[in-house]
C-alpha cells in the first residue's frame, strides 16, 4: 500500500495546484492509478507516460518506475526511480515515504539484476539484445534501455553487461558470417559468463566445362559430373576434371567466407586413338573378368560360416 | 553379407564356407563328488586387461550334469585372449562379495580375510551387475584358465577342477592351482584340442566289486569328496566342527558294527595281546555313566553282544591292527556317516530326520543336565542289535547312537597347525598331545550329540559310553 501513497499525494498535488492544462494530466494520472490497482501495468504505464508528457512531476515519474518494476523491466525501472529523485529539485515534491520507497526499490533491483561478462568473436561483430542495441552506463553496458533498433558494433571483445533476470535473445552479426542467435536465461543476482562466436559462411564454387559429363574431383574426392555448383567452407581446394579421350584438367581455387568462385575448365581432346591407350585394354580386361566373376558368384551359393559351439550349457560368450 | 569383396578370392576357387570365428568350447570336469560337493559352477570371464566381462552361476544338481561345457568366441580377426575363472562349490557355500579378497589357505582357515574394496565390478551398459555373493573359498575349487582365440581356429579346452585344489584361491590375473594342494602356478595359454565334442563323463567302478567277496561284517566305502565340518556350528562343548573344508577320501572298508565284547574276546583267543586291558566290570551292568556300565569282564557274561567300552586308544588301535585294519580317521568316520553312498550330505547316518528313540540308542540316562529322553525304552547300555535302525545306505550301523567311537585323530581345532597342514586327500591330524577325538552319539548322549559333525574329546578313553570300530584298505 506504500506504493499508492504516491497516488494519494499526486492527487493532492493536482488538486492544490490546479491549472487548466493540468486537468487532462490529472485525469490521466487518476486513470493510471486505477489501472495499476487492477494490475494492468502496461496500460497504467502508458497512461502515466501521457500524463508526464503533459505535466511532468516526480511523483508521476515514480509511478512510471513502479509500472516498469512490475513489468520486470528492472534496469529501466531503476533508472526511472533515479530520475524521479533528481526531478525533485526543491526536495519537497517527493514525500519522505516515496523517497524511502525509491531507496528500497533501488536496493532490491541492484540485488536482482543479472550481470554477465560477454566474450564476442570476431570482436568487430554487431550485437543486439532483445531487438535493442546496448547502452553504456559508466563502466558497464546495459541491455533493454536503448530504443529498439539494429545491433551496433560490440564495445570490445570482452565487456560487462547488465540486464534484467530471465530469458533474452542475443543476435550477433558480421558480414560474411552466419548470424549467431542465442537464448540464454539469467537468474536474479547471478554473474555468469557468456560466449558469442559467429561461424564463417561457406563459399559457393561453380564448375563448368566445354565438355559435358566430365568427372569432377575436389581434393581427390569425386563430387559429380560437370557442370556442378558446390558449397564448401572457406579455403583453398584442388579441382580436377577427367573425361575419357580428353587431357586431364587440374587447377586450384580459393573460396572466401560467403564468397563465390567459378571455374571454366577447357578440356582438350587427346591426340592418340583410344585403342592405342594401355588403359583401354586394361579396362576391357577388367570388364571381361568382372563379367565372368559376376556370373560365377551369382550362380554359386552363399558361403556359410561354421556355427559357434555353445556346449551343454547352450551358452556362447562373445568377447566384446 | 558383403559378397563383392570376395569376388577376386572366390573366382580363384575358394571353399564354400567362411572361416570360423576364433572360438573354444570350454569343457569343465571335476573329480569332486557331485552334487554333494560340486553342486554349483561359477564362471567368470575377464578380458586380458582385467575387465570383468561376464559372470554366471549354474546349478549342477545331478552328478550327470558334469562335465559342463560352454563356448567362447570372438568375431574379431585379431587374436584375442580371455581369462576364465571356474569355481566349483557346494550349494549354499557362499559369502558376501566385498571385492576380490584373496587369501592363502592358512589365512582362510584362520578366518583372516581383508575387508575388500568392492573391486572389481562387472558393468554392463553402465549398469552394475556384480553378483552380491561369491563361492566360499574354503569350500571351493578355484581355477583360472587362459584362452587364446585366433580367427579361423576353433577347438576344445578341457579343464579339470581337482579336489586337490580345494581351498586354494586363484589369484587374478594369472595365478592358479592346477593339481597340487595349496600351490599356485602362473597359467599359460590353454591347449586347444582339435575337437568340438563334449566328452562323456568317466564311469568309475566301485572298488569292492571286482569279484572278491567282502566279509559280511565289513562295508565297502567308495571314496569321494565331501565337506568335513559345518559352517553353521561355530562353538561346541567339545571341538567346534568349524571351519568346514573339502576332503577327498580314498576307498576303504569299515566295520558295519562297533567292536563287541565277544569279538574282542575272540581275538584274544586267537592270540591278540592287547597293550592294556579294558576296565573290568564283573558285576551287573549298570545304567549310569560310570564304571558300572563298563561291558568288559574277565569271565564270560551275557554282555558279549554289547559294544566294548572303557577301552583306551592303544588297545583299540592294536585290536584293529590285529584284524588287519586301523582305527578310522575323523575324515573317514564323518564321510562314511554323512556322505558315502549318497548324492548329498546329511546330518545323521540315516538322513536329515531328527533322532527318535526308536531309531537310535541315545538318552538312556540323564547326562550333564540333559534328561534321559529315551529311558522309557530301557536305561543304560544296549546290545548293538538295537542300533539296526541307526544305519547308513551302505549298511553301517550305530554311527549315530549306541556308543561314541574312538578315532585316530588328536584333539585339535580345525584351525590348528595340524589341520592347516593336513592334506586334502585323506586328511588327518595325528598330533595327540592333547588327547583323542571320539565321534558319534551314545546311549548316554543327549540328542544334539548325535549330529555327525560333532567332535567329542578330550577325555574319551576308558569311558563307559565310548567304544570303537575298525577300517581297512579297500583291497
Amino acid at each position: 500500500m506504500r506504493s499508492w501513497v504516491g497516488l494519494f499525494f499526486a492527487v493532492i498535488f493536482f488538486v492544490t495546484n490546479a491549472r487548466a492544462d493540468d486537468k487532462e494530466a490529472r485525469d490521466l494520472f487518476v486513470r493510471g492509478g486505477k489501472l495499476a490497482e487492477d494490475a494492468q501495468w502496461a496500460e497504467a504505464l502508458a497512461t502515466f507516460e501521457k500524463s508526464a508528457a503533459m505535466r511532468p512531476h516526480p511523483v508521476t515519474t515514480f509511478n512510471i518506475g513502479l509500472c516498469e518494476r512490475a513489468l520486470g523491466h528492472l534496469i529501466v525501472a531503476r533508472r526511472t526511480f533515479a530520475r524521479a529523485a533528481s526531478e525533485d529539485t526543491t526536495g519537497k515534491e517527493l514525500p519522505a515515504s516515496i523517497k524511502g520507497d525509491i531507496e528500497a526499490f533501488t536496493r532490491e533491483i541492484d540485488a536482482s539484476i543479472a550481470e554477465t561478462r560477454v566474450t564476442i568473436a570476431p570482436a568487430d561483430a554487431s550485437i543486439a539484445v532483445d531487438g535493442r542495441p546496448l547502452e553504456k552506463d559508466g563502466e558497464v553496458w546495459l541491455a533493454g534501455t536503448h530504443a529498439p533498433g539494429a545491433g551496433e558494433p560490440a564495445p570490445a571483445a570482452s565487456f560487462a553487461l547488465r540486464l534484467d533476470p530471465g530469458p533474452h535473445t542475443f543476435i550477433v552479426t558480421r558480414k560474411g558470417f552466419a548470424d549467431a542467435v542465442v537464448h540464454p536465461t539469467f537468474r536474479p543476482g547471478v554473474n555468469a559468463p557468456l560466449s558469442l562466436v559467429v561461424d564463417a559462411l561457406p563459399g559457393s564454387l561453380s564448375i563448368v566445362s566445354n565438355v559435358t559429363n566430365a568427372a569432377i574431383r575436389i581434393d581427390g574426392v569425386d563430387v559429380g559430373l560437370a557442370p556442378q555448383t558446390i558449397t564448401r567452407p572457406a579455403g583453398t581446394y584442388t579441382v580436377a576434371l577427367r573425361k575419357l579421350g580428353y587431357a586431364p584438367y587440374d587447377t586450384k581455387v580459393t573460396l572466401g567466407p560467403g564468397g563465390s568462385a567459378r571455374i571454366d575448365a577447357p578440356m582438350k581432346l587427346e591426340s592418340k586413338p583410344i585403342y592405342t591407350r594401355w588403359w583401354f585394354w586394361a579396362g576391357a580386361a577388367v570388364i571381361v573378368a568382372g563379367a565372368i566373376v559376376i556370373t560365377y558368384v551369382a550362380t554359386r551359393p552363399s558361403p556359410q560360416r561354421p556355427p559357434v559351439a555353445m556346449g551343454g550349457l547352450g551358452w556362447g560368450l562373445e568377447l566384446p | 553379407m558383403k559378397r563383392w569383396p570376395l569376388l577376386a578370392l572366390c573366382f580363384f576357387g575358394c571353399s564354400d564356407s567362411l572361416p570360423p570365428y576364433g572360438q573354444a568350447l570350454v569343457v569343465v570336469e571335476t573329480d569332486l563328488s557331485a552334487p554333494g560337493v560340486a553342486g554349483r559352477l561359477r564362471v567368470d570371464t575377464y578380458a586380458e586387461n582385467g575387465t570383468w566381462i561376464e559372470s554366471r552361476d549354474i546349478a549342477r544338481p545331478d552328478g550327470r550334469d558334469w562335465p559342463a561345457s560352454f563356448g567362447v568366441f570372438t568375431k574379431s580377426e585379431a587374436n584375442r585372449t580371455l581369462i576364465v575363472r571356474l569355481r566349483a562349490y557346494p550349494e549354499g557355500a557362499v559369502r558376501d562379495y566385498l571385492g576380490e579378497r584373496f587369501a592363502d589357505w592358512p589365512d582362510l582357515l584362520a578366518g583372516k580375510t581383508n575387508a575388500g574394496d568392492g573391486l572389481p565390478r562387472w558393468m554392463v551398459d553402465n549398469h552394475d551387475r556384480t553378483p552380491m555373493t561369491e563361492p566360499d573359498p574354503l569350500l571351493t575349487v578355484d581355477r583360472l584358465v587362459r584362452i587364446r582365440l585366433v580367427y579361423g581356429t576353433q577347438g576344445r579346452v578341457r579343464v579339470m577342477l581337482r579336489a586337490d585344489c580345494a581351498g586354494t584361491m586363484a589369484k587374478l590375473p594369472d595365478q592358479s592351482c592346477i593339481d597340487t594342494p595349496h600351490a599356485r602356478v602362473t597359467i599359460a595359454d590353454a591347449v586347444l584340442e582339435p575337437s568340438l565334442d563334449t566328452p562323456m563323463p568317466s564311469v568309475r567302478l566301485a572298488p569292492c566289486e571286482n569279484g572278491t567277496a567282502d566279509p559280511d561284517d565289513r562295508a565297502c566305502v567308495t571314496g569321494g569328496t565331501t565337506v568335513l565340518g559345518d559352517s553353521r556350528i561355530r562353538s561346541w562343548v567339545g571341538l567346534a566342527p568349524f571351519p568346514p573344508r573339502i576332503a577327498q577320501l580314498s576307498d576303504f572298508r569299515m566295520d558295519r558294527r562297533e567292536v563287541t565284547v565277544g569279538r574282542f574276546r575272540s581275538a584274544i583267543a586267537k592270540g591278540f595281546l592287547p597293550p592294556s586291558v579294558p576296565t573290568v566290570n564283573e558285576g551287573v551292568l549298570g545304567t549310569t555313566p560310570d564304571d558300572t556300565a563298563c561291558t568288559w569282564s574277565a569271565s564270560f557274561k551275557d554282555r558279549e553282544d554289547y559294544a566294548l567300552v572303557c577301552v583306551d586308544v592303544a588297545a583299540a588301535q592294536a585290536f584293529c591292527a590285529f584284524e588287519g585294519g586301523s582305527l578310522p580317521t575323523e575324515a573317514q568316520w564323518e564321510y562314511a556317516t554323512t556322505a558315502a553312498g549318497r548324492t548329498l550330505r546329511v546330518d545323521y547316518p540315516w538322513g536329515d530326520d531328527v533322532p527318535t528313540c526308536e531309531r537310535a540308542v541315545y538318552g538312556r540316562t540323564p547326562l550333564s543336565g540333559f534328561p534321559g529322553v529315551c529311558e522309557m525304552l530301557g536305561k543304560g547300555p544296549r546290545p548293538i542289535a538295537e542300533s539296526s535302525g541307526d544305519v547308513t545306505p551302505l549298511g553301517i550301523e550305530g554311527l549315530g547312537g549306541g556308543v561314541a567311537e574312538l578315532v585316530r585323530d588328536g584333539y585339535e581345532e580345525y584351525t590348528s597347525d595340524c589341520w592347516r597342514d593336513a592334506s586334502v586327500t585323506d586328511p588327518t591330524c595325528e598330533d595327540t598331545a592333547k588327547g583323542h577325538v571320539a565321534r558319534g552319539g551314545s546311549w548316554a548322549a543327549p540328542p544334539p550329540v548325535l549330529r555327525a559333525v560333532m567332535r567329542l574329546g578330550s577325555k574319551v578313553e576308558r569311558q563307559p559310553f565310548v567304544g570303537f570300530r575298525c577300517t581297512y584298505a579297500a583291497r
